[in-house]
């Protein structure tokens, strides 16, 4: 089923919780009523959650590469002999 | 805003510098190690990031402060796990429901959304992740406006709900 912009965008904002409470019952309705529109909401749900899954795990690399720099670059060493004494 | 761009660094830099050491300090205090710190002030970083930067609320007045308060908070609750007194991930802080439907290898599906279409993958990022707003998302794409940044963040979103349908559906393929 080929899905317009519309229902794209209404979906997204039913997933993010942006929806006001009389646009999410119609959506909720809608859904009931059209199985294959209840098919793409789960699919681009799924969507969300493996775009947040990356986002998060690229942060978390960036956090680790930053975090690094200051466990070993020669300019930050007063700051990590700060932190090892903490921990002595 | 600093956080908001596409290279955190600078932004992670200053909050590295501010707060580690302070959180560094509690977490010590507390008995626990330096690489227990490392690992749950990265985790503080990331729910700082994911609850206020792109949340778009306010960020906190001292972010040196908040950020050590959630430290602290992740360790309460790492030594409650470690005690056994929790059984559930408590670090796993995302708003995904428990009733999700459940994605088969959800790290496999990702490897191949990124080998079939990184730059879609970047733009849906960008929106949903670091809640770009599309004349963010036009400049970052190189796209002409507001408008063309709309149509191709929802062709990106077709593409790749199609995509994670279809490799869904042959659930096989993705079980690890």
């Amino acid at each position: 089923m080929k899905i317009s912009v519309s229902d794209s965008r209404q979906i997204d904002l039913y997933l993010l919780k942006q929806l006001a409470p009389q646009d999410k019952l119609l959506m909720d309705a809608r859904f009931v009523l059209n199985p294959a529109l209840h098919q793409t909401l789960q699919w681009q749900y799924q969507v969300h959650v493996l775009v947040q899954m990356r986002g998060r795990k690229q942060l978390k690399e960036q956090i680790k590469a930053v975090e690094e720099k200051f466990f070993i670059a020669p300019e930050y060493i007063s700051f990590r002999e700060r932190i090892w004494r903490l921990f002595r | 805003m600093e956080a908001n761009t596409i290279n955190h660094e600078a932004w992670l830099t200053r909050l590295y510098l501010d707060a580690f050491p302070a959180a560094s300090r509690y977490i010590s205090k507390q008995g626990g190690s330096l690489d227990e710190a490392k690992d749950l002030f990265q985790d503080a970083l990331v729910i700082y990031y994911e609850k206020t930067i792109a949340g778009n609320t306010n960020a906190p007045r001292n972010e040196k402060a908040y950020l050590l308060g959630i430290t602290k908070h992740l360790w309460y609750h790492y030594r409650q796990k470690q005690q056994g007194l929790l059984s559930d991930d408590v670090l796993n802080y995302t708003d995904i429901p428990n009733d999700a439907p459940l994605i088969p290898s959800a790290k496999r599906l990702l490897r191949y959304l990124e080998a079939a279409g990184q730059r879609c993958m970047d733009m849906l990022q960008a929106f949903y992740y670091d809640k770009q707003n599309m004349r963010e998302i036009a400049e970052r794409f190189g796209l002409s406006g507001e408008r063309s940044a709309t149509v191709q963040k929802h062709k990106c979103l077709e593409k790749v709900r199609d995509k994670v349908k279809e490799k869904s559906l042959v659930y096989e393929d993705f079980c690890e």
